[in-house]
Parts: structure tokens; C-alpha cells; sequence
């Protein structure tokens, strides 16, 4: 028999193109491949056949279903592990490496553990390795070493994380075989509107063939249809959500109606050694030779105990490979299946007893027990064929039970809530006249909210025979991934496990990376076999979400927040602003230098754009008693023109928020929040405002409606004076207070406060003035100082950032905030616990530190340390401009917040001492502010 | 867990629009004991069954509304403006 050069590629292969030859490294070794492969498909056709060893036995192992549902082909590429090789598309240069393996995949030294598995029982680690206590600790770190799936590299770039993005539809279609084309083209032409969903790249599943290439080209005409492709749906949460992982993003998606059409798939026969490379699924083999060309092997023996077999060995051959045999554990064969095979000269072996794959590394002959007979066949492949299990995750989590289906000897989904549909392969339909008729009624139904399913699907029930287990010294798998056999099972159940679920957990059978896409068929049979209970009677395990695996990054992508943008914004690109993102804004970082910036601001005068700081107009008769309320400074005995700093608690005494308080008139307050905080203080305001409806105020926030600059720095009464007819001297206009005037022509808001620590003010006016007035300002020599300057200069004078400074944990009381709380008050928010903390004391307190000049800067979250042990924490440093040496503001236990105390700050594994002070180290007394 | 929330202002919407607030239970007094405080603020019913709920409309109309809601089925049985009733 003439055999093929081993890396050549068959004419087949859709998927390829062969003018473009690329390479990539599989343990360090290059490895050719075409555009389009897949690493499997490369790997395969270049003949290399273990990719990975066991989870437990150290077992070598192979491509298996060519589909991504097992666990035997996770390698780590480029750094990230557990990537499933054969549906990961070529990239050229890719680090591939095998996993769970020392030192290599061939030749590995935990593979020993398959001998010694009498050590290693069903549940070993319930019952080995206990007594006496000593050997555990002695055999932990082998364990540890040889368990697990691949390797997390911590130094790792950090995985993508998916923004989330909610979408609405009438009917979802989940599947885009034949069944589910059909109905979502039905449905839609009823006029109603459909998203079609896949987890393949294409339309029309895994059979496409001419009848699907129809319905796409339908479906693609039809503009109700909306096509997702490449999104595994992972989970179904009530009442009609799914979740759909894509490339770029994470949908939840909302349906009225959902069509489930996830098929079935093919899963491994249970014999001897069913686990050696080579062999293979069927359906897998056949991907590999149709879509890329790549050759599995040369010589195949079809396992099979179905009619599919028949036409799969057939399909096998007509792409050239050398079919040795065909072994059906059946009896009888109608004559029209085995005819067409004696045509093509394939021998079938009927009422094949046992079966057991023989070879070291991968497989090299088949053993099989024949008319009272052992016989052997040489074969490079061996195809176990047409033993098919429903996707039924998706529709078990959305409510359906289940029933015994004779055409797939398994259970399958039924009874569908009301707005779930079901249809196709997932149902047992196997016949594609069914499939499409079926789908078409369904779509109907599910459109014209008709749910009239009477449909006579085809019995193709085969007498499924088991293949029985004469020899019994190998390995029967049952579980790929846990290495779990059919002898483990039994023993299980010996034991007295029978219940399915507790079974599932004490022999972790589906329980691994493949969540049981590969072996809850097999389980449920087998244990139906074992225990004598019906499939039915045994049910299924619960099939939690996710369906398919997907990221961490995929779950904590970022929700769909926008990020906002000052009115200012283009003036700061104008000028070259480096922009950062800050509690939701994209704000100037610096324009020039952020301490050459700081300098100025100190000794002539700066402008920054402050549009980020939320405000709220505030009115009413009962304004300043809501105000008493919510704030725990008193607000009513504000005067009019004046300005307070105020603080606010939660009910918890722990501090909410900060920020200004300026009283307009009697009735009238404007406020201002921190710039993250302001939609949780609206509605933190309107909560309390709904809580009294008697209360006459009327809130508004005016955030986005008005701009905001804040001048600062001893030359800015000259800039300012300049452009307004305000006396701004320091007699009438002086340090908080505000007033409503105009600058320029603009009308607005002015107040004396001083954030940064120098004479200014924050000019608040309505938007659409915003350029106007900055390029007022901005013409007048005034520099422009960015988020960084800004930091610098409060830290020097040791004002605080409320949730930087500042835990969920922190009470006013922490921040020495005593003075501000409103003792003649007889209710706030936070007084009972306020109170009740004043009188246990404090543990702790935010206090400002200084190092020496030679020390590194720390970071903001520094651990501070203390005779040993980490009692703190840096909430900012920066590296003083005045003095060159690093300061900030730190968390400390309160007997240490003391003048003079000397802690150390950890920084890059090294301790540095600091020194705490309890004032602000620029101007403790405040009389530049105050000038 | 997904479900709609009729809000009196902009009618049947997914709860994901809305921002849980809490339990609705009268604040104690500035002159109740510190147990009953302790008591209201850190020990929540949190009982399966029908609750009475703040919930805030935030990518709505942006108010408050008071909802019956079964915690342990996730039905919503009625939803209320506190200022459309005061009316
Ligand atoms: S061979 Fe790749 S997942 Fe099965
Ligand atoms: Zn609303």
C-alpha cells in the first residue's frame, strides 16, 4: 500500500491558503503551517500526535474532537494557558507550549503515576494518604506539582476585559445549523424581529452542506435577522437573558422569545485505551482532512454502533484515506448500509464484543473480540463513530426537564417553559427533513405566539448495544479530563454512590475543563448499566453556567459607562494636554511639566479646569433644613454670600462625601460634590427627599449645565480684577464667601476657596461661556495646570481626597474633622454612630508624614510598618517640589499619630523611616490662602 | 437574575436600569437607643417573600419609587411614586 508523505497536505481544505506558508514554535521546535489553520490542524498534518498529558495519570494525549469540547489538546500560547489548540486559529511567530508535563510532553516523569494508580483509587483524596498524618505533608508538594491545568504566569500582561453591552430582541435563535436557520428565517418571515447566534465563525453548523447554503443566503437577504457569529452563548439567567462572549465584547442579551437549536455532538465510545493519541472522533478526523487538509492518519479503524459510522468511514475514504475496517457492536446490519462499504472494499465486523486500542505513545493496532476470536488490525487512526449527545446545557438552564430518547440512547430536553422553544439535534432529530420541517414550525409558533408543535419526528432508534469489557486490565475513560474510568465509576457505585449527583462529585466524572461536553452521555449510561436504574429514573446533574469556558476578563469587563468629557475638553487638546482618565472623565494629567506647573501656581497664578466637580442647585423653604440633615456640619446658620466646607456621612457615621456649600439667598443653595461621587449624592438627596414628601425643595443637578474654572496663585487678583466690575479686593471679597456677578460678560457663580492652598477663586458659569472665558483667562499669560499639579499642591497642604485619602471605613472623626460636626443639631445622617465611636475613641488617624530627601518616592497604598508588623498605610505621596523630599498623608493606629513618631514605609521590599506631623507642611497657618 | 420593574414614570423596564436602595423600614428616632440603631442599621430581614424596597430609576427618570417585591420569585407586585401618592 503506497503511503503518503506524512506533512503533505490533502486538496481538500477549505479553510487554508497555501500561497501563505507561515510558522510557529511547539516547545521550541518550528512548526509550519498555512493561513487559516488552526493550531491542531497544523500540528496534525506536521504529524505531531501528543499535545498535552493527563490531569491525573500523566497520560499522553491527542487531538480528540477537533471541536473544542475536550480537554486534550490545552496548550499555553504566548504565555496564556489552557487555550484549546485546535480551534485557535494560526498567528504567525506564536510561543505555543504543552502543558502538565517535566520536562517535556514526551518524555515525562509524573507519567510514572499511570503505573502506580492503585495509590491514586476513585475519591483518593477522601481516603489515601490520611494515616499516618506525616505522609500528606510528604506527598503535597508532588501532588501540587503534578496536579492542576497549565500555569498561570503572574508576570502575565493582564487578560482584555470585555466592556458589556445590553441588546434587546424578540427571538433569539441560539444555533445555526439547519434547524436553527429554519426557524429564525420562519419566524422573521412573520415579521417579526430575530437574532440569529453561533458559536462557529460561519452559518450552518458543522454539517453544512448545499440545504444550508440556501437558507444563509436567505437568511443574509433578510434584514429582521441579526447575525451573531464567533459568540459562544455561556448562560441563561431568568427570566429570558443570555450571555454571549464575542471577540470584542460581552452581550446580555435580551429576549421575549428564545429558540434553542445547539445540536448535538459527537462523543468517544467507551473501550480499552480509548484515550491514546490517534484516537480520534470521527466527526474530528473528518474536520481535519475537510477543512484543512490535514491527514489524522493513514490507516482508520471505525468504532461505531450506529449507522452514522457506515457513512463516515465512506466519507473517510472518498478523501483517500486507507479504511482498514469497520467494527459495530450490533448484530444485525441492514443490507443497504453494509452494501456501499463492500463496493468500496471495507470490511465490517458485526457484534465486535470488546475492543482495545493498543500502542505506547500513540495508537498502532486495534484488538478486537470476533466470533469467540481475538483479532488485531494495524491502523495509524481509529475513529470511534456516531455516539451523539445533546447541547442541552443551555436549555436545561432555562427550565426544560428531561425524557429518555431512544434515537440517541440518551435524555434529552423537554417540556420548554413557555417562551423557550426547542428544536433539532438537541431534541433527538437526526433526519434533515426533519430537522428543517421542524425548525420551520417552530419558528412559526415562537412568532405567531402559536405554540402548536405537533410533529411526528422519525424513530431511527438502533439497538444500541454496549461493547463489553473482556479484558480488563486497561483503562476504560469515561472522563478525559479527570481521568476517570469506567472501573473508577463502578467502584463509586460499589461503595454506595449511587445518587448522580453525589456520584458526580465523588468522582469528579464531568466535573473538569470539558463540563461534561464529552462524557455526560457516557456517564449516565454507564451508571444506568451499574446500577440498574433507567437513564430516566437517574436524571442528570445540574448544568450550571458557564456553558462554555470563557475569561475573567470577559466577567469583569467594564459595564457600558461613558466616559465624559469637560466642555473644555478640546481647548486641553489644543494645548497639548497629556489627558488621563479620573472618576470618570477624561481630564488634562499636565501640559507641560506637572512640577514646573506647581511652581507657577505658587509664585504667579494658574488656571485649571475643575467642569469635573458635580454640582446641585438646591431651593426651597426647607432647603437649609435638608441640608442640616444630610450634612454633618449645622448649614441653617450659614449666611448669606457665605461658604462652608461640608461633610457628609452615612447612617453608618462612615464618610459619604465632601465639598463646598455656598448660600445664595435665604432659599437658595448652590453645592458642589467630588467629581466621581455626584450621581450617588443626587440620589442620595432624592432618597431623603422621598422619604419626606412634606419637605419643600426642589434639586437640580447642574453638573454637565455648567463649567467650572478655578484661578489660583498670588497674581491672580490682578488677572481677575481685570476682567470684572467686582471689587475682589481682600476686604470685599474675602476667603469663603461667594458671590454672583459677572466676569467678562458671563454671569456666575464666584467663589474665595483655595483647594490647592493659594489666593482664588472657583468660577462657575454655564456651559456654553466655557471656551469663551478660558481663552479670557488663558490670553492674560496664565498657565494652565492639569490633575497632577493639582495633587501636589493640596497634598502640601494636606487637604484630603474623600475616597483616596479616605476608606468605605473612614469616619470624620478619623480625618480630625471634629470641629465640623454640628453638636447643636439634634438629628443628622451618621449621628447615633458618630457618637457612639466618639465615645469607644478612634483606632486610627489620617496623618500627614515627611521623609528624608534620599528615600524613593512610595507609592499611594504603601504598607507602613511598625516594629515588625504592618499597621498602615500611605494614601498619597508625592515628592515635595519645595524641599525635594517625599511627603504625604497616611493611615495610622491612633497611639502612633503622634508629632514626631518615627514609622517605617515599605517600599520595593525596603523599609525607609518617615517622620509623622500633624499640620500641613506649606503654610500650616494658611495666610497666603486668607490674603 | 434579570427582571422588569414598571416604573410609575417611564413604565416596564429591566431591572438593570434601576439601583437596588434598600429595605423600607421607618429610621429610627435621634432619640432611639444605640441597640435599636445597631439593630436597624446592621441586622437587614432579608426575608424570601414580599418586601417593600427603595429602588432608584438611574438610567431612567432618575426617582425614587417604593416596590412590592417577592425576593425569593423576583415578582413585582406593585411599584409606587412616593410623591405621585402624596398628591
Ligand atoms: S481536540 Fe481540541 S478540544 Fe478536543
Ligand atoms: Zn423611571
Amino acid at each position: 500500500m503506497s503511503k503518503i508523505m506524512r506533512t503533505d497536505r490533502f486538496p481538500t481544505g477549505e479553510l487554508i491558503d497555501r500561497l501563505k506558508p507561515i510558522e510557529f514554535t511547539f516547545d521550541g521546535k518550528k512548526v509550519a503551517a498555512y493561513e487559516g489553520d488552526t493550531l491542531g490542524s497544523a500540528l496534525a498534518a506536521q504529524n505531531i500526535k501528543v499535545l498535552s498529558r493527563s490531569f491525573k495519570y500523566h497520560r499522553p494525549r491527542g487531538l480528540m474532537c477537533v471541536s473544542g469540547k475536550c480537554p486534550n489538546c490545552l496548550v499555553e500560547v504566548n504565555g496564556s494557558p489552557n487555550i484549546r489548540a485546535c480551534i485557535t486559529t494560526v498567528e504567525n511567530k506564536m510561543n505555543v507550549k504543552s502543558q502538565n508535563r517535566w520536562p517535556s510532553v514526551k518524555y515525562d516523569v509524573f507519567s510514572v503515576i499511570d503505573k502506580l494508580h492503585w495509590l491514586l483509587p476513585v475519591g483518593f483524596y477522601y481516603k489515601s494518604f490520611y494515616k499516618p498524618r506525616f505522609i500528606w505533608n510528604l506527598v503535597r508538594p508532588i501532588f501540587r506539582k503534578a496536579g492542576g491545568l497549565g500555569r498561570i504566569n503572574p508576570k502575565a500582561k493582564s487578560i482584555l476585559e470585555k466592556p458589556h453591552k445590553a441588546v434587546f430582541t424578540e427571538i433569539a435563535v441560539v444555533g445555526a445549523g439547519l434547524s436553527g436557520l429554519s426557524a429564525a428565517l420562519s419566524a422573521a418571515e412573520q415579521g417579526v424581529e430575530v437574532t440569529l447566534i453561533d458559536q462557529l465563525e460561519h452559518l450552518g453548523g458543522n454539517n453544512k452542506d448545499l440545504l444550508e447554503e440556501e437558507l444563509v443566503r436567505k437568511i443574509i437577504a433578510k434584514k429582521s435577522i441579526t447575525i451573531i457569529t464567533g459568540a459562544p452563548v455561556f448562560g441563561f439567567y431568568p427570566p429570558n437573558l443570555i450571555t454571549l462572549d464575542t471577540a470584542e465584547e460581552m452581550i446580555k442579551l435580551h429576549c421575549e422569545k428564545i429558540i434553542i437549536a445547539t445540536g448535538s455532538h459527537e462523543v468517544p465510545i467507551i473501550f480499552e485505551s480509548n484515550d491514546l493519541p490517534g484516537v480520534m472522533l470521527a466527526s474530528g478526523a473528518i474536520k481535519l482532512l475537510k477543512l484543512y487538509g490535514a491527514i489524522p492518519g493513514n490507516d482508520a479503524v471505525i468504532i461505531t454502533e450506529s449507522n452514522e459510522g457506515y457513512s463516515q468511514a465512506l466519507e473517510l475514504k472518498n478523501y483517500g484515506l486507507n479504511v482498514v475496517a469497520v467494527l459495530d457492536s450490533r448484530t444485525e446490519i441492514e443490507p443497504q448500509l453494509s452494501k456501499p462499504l463492500e463496493q468500496a472494499e471495507i470490511p465490517v465486523f458485526t457484534d465486535v464484543k470488546s475492543i482495545q486500542a493498543i500502542g505506547t505513545d500513540y495508537i498502532s493496532s486495534i484488538k478486537f473480540y470476533y466470533a469467540d476470536n481475538w483479532r488485531y488490525l494495524d491502523c495509524d487512526l481509529a475513529c470511534s463513530s456516531g455516539r451523539l449527545q445533546p447541547a442541552l446545557q443551555l436549555a436545561l438552564q432555562a427550565g426544560c426537564s428531561t425524557e429518555f430518547n431512544s434515537n440517541l440512547n440518551t435524555l434529552v430536553p423537554s417540556e420548554p417553559p413557555k417562551q423557550i422553544f426547542l428544536t433539532g439535534g438537541l431534541i433527538g432529530i437526526s433526519d434533515k427533513n426533519d430537522s428543517s420541517n421542524h425548525g420551520k414550525t417552530v419558528g412559526l409558533a415562537a412568532a405567531t405566539n402559536k405554540p402548536d408543535l405537533k410533529f411526528n419526528i422519525k424513530d431511527n432508534s438502533t439497538n444500541n448495544t454496549k461493547f463489553t469489557n473482556i479484558c480488563s486490565k486497561n483503562k476504560r475513560f469515561i472522563c478525559f479530563c479527570e481521568d476517570v474510568t469506567s472501573k473508577d465509576l463502578s467502584q463509586a457505585i460499589k461503595e454506595g454512590f449511587t445518587d448522580i449527583q453525589i456520584l458526580k462529585r465523588y468522582s469528579t466524572i464531568t466535573m473538569g475543563p470539558c463540563q461534561g461536553k464529552m462524557c455526560l452521555t457516557n456517564f449516565i449510561r454507564e451508571s444506568s448499566i451499574e446500577t440498574g436504574s433507567t437513564q430516566a429514573e437517574l436524571g442528570l446533574t445540574t448544568l450550571r453556567p458557564p456553558v462554555e469556558p470563557i475569561t475573567l476578563g470577559s466577567l469583569a469587563g467594564p459595564g457600558f459607562i461613558p466616559i465624559k468629557r469637560s466642555p473644555l475638553h478640546s481647548k486641553h487638546l489644543e494645548l497639548g494636554a497629556k489627558m488621563v482618565e479620573v472618576g470618570g472623565w477624561i481630564r488634562p494629567y499636565s501640559y507641560i511639566e506637572a512640577l514646573t506647573e506647581v511652581s507657577i501656581v505658587r509664585n504667579n497664578v494658574g488656571i485649571i479646569d475643575v467642569s469635573t466637580l458635580g454640582k446641585l442647585d438646591v431651593r426651597g423653604s426647607d432647603a437649609a433644613r435638608l441640608l442640616d440633615f444630610i450634612y454633618v456640619n449645622k448649614m441653617s446658620n450659614l449666611k448669606i454670600g457665605k461658604v462652608r466646607y461640608g461633610v457628609m456621612c452615612l447612617e453608618n457615621g462612615t464618610i459619604l462625601d465632601d465639598g463646598t456649600v455656598a448660600r445664595l439667598s435665604d432659599d437658595r443653595f448652590f453645592i458642589t460634590t467630588t467629581t466621581t461621587n455626584i450621581e450617588m449624592i443626587e440620589s442620595w438627596f432624592k432618597w431623603w427627599l422621598a422619604s419626606d414628601t412634606n419637605l419643600d425643595v426642589a434639586l437640580v443637578n447642574i453638573t454637565s449645565e455648567h463649567a467650572a474654572i478655578n484661578i489660583a496663585g498670588p497674581n491672580t487678583r490682578n488677572i481677575l480684577q481685570g476682567l470684572t466690575t467686582t471689587d475682589i479686593s481682600a476686604n470685599k471679597f474675602p476667603y469663603m464667601t461667594v458671590k454672583e456677578s459677572f466676569i467678562v460678560d458671563i454671569p456666575a457663580i464666584i467663589m474665595r476657596i483655595g483647594f490647592v492652598g493659594e489666593i482664588g477663586w472657583e468660577i462657575h458659569f454655564p456651559s456654553i461661556y466655557a471656551e469663551h472665558l478660558w481663552d479670557e483667562l488663558y490670553n492674560r499669560n496664565v498657565q494652565a495646570f492639569g490633575v497632577e499639579a493639582q495633587r501636589i499642591l493640596r497634598l502640601e497642604k494636606g487637604h484630603v481626597i474623600i475616597n483616596q485619602d479616605t476608606d468605605s471605613l473612614t469616619n470624620p472623626l478619623e480625618i480630625g474633622l471634629d470641629h465640623i460636626i454640628g453638636s447643636t443639631k439634634s438629628d443628622y445622617v451618621g449621628k447615633n454612630q458618630i457618637h457612639q465611636q466618639y465615645n469607644r475613641g478612634i483606632k486610627r488617624k489620617l496623618v500627614s508624614f515627611t521623609m528624608h530627601e534620599k528615600s524613593p518616592t512610595p507609592q499611594d497604598g504603601s504598607a507602613i510598618i511598625h516594629r515588625g508588623d504592618p499597621i498602615g498605610r500611605v494614601t498619597s505621596a508625592r515628592r515635595s517640589p519645595v524641599n525635594q523630599k517625599p511627603f504625604g498623608l497616611a493611615i495610622l493606629p491612633y497611639n502612633l499619630s503622634i508629632k514626631g513618631q518615627e514609622v517605617f514605609i515599605l517600599i520595593n521590599e525596603d523599609l525607609y523611616p518617615a517622620k509623622v506631623s500633624l499640620e500641613s507642611i506649606y503654610d500650616p497657618n494658611g495666610t497666603r490662602l486668607r490674603a | 437574575m434579570s427582571f422588569n420593574i414598571s416604573c410609575p414614570t417611564c413604565g416596564d423596564r429591566q431591572v438593570e436600569e434601576f439601583q437596588y436602595g434598600s429595605e423600607q423600614e421607618p429610621r429610627p428616632s435621634h432619640e432611639s437607643s444605640d441597640t435599636e440603631w445597631n439593630l436597624y442599621l446592621y441586622s437587614k430581614n432579608n426575608t424570601p417573600g414580599k418586601e417593600s424596597e427603595w429602588w432608584y430609576h438611574q438610567y431612567g427618570c432618575k426617582r425614587w419609587i417604593l416596590l412590592i417585591r417577592d425576593t425569593s420569585s423576583n415578582q413585582v407586585q406593585s411599584s409606587i411614586d412616593p410623591f405621585m401618592e402624596a398628591n
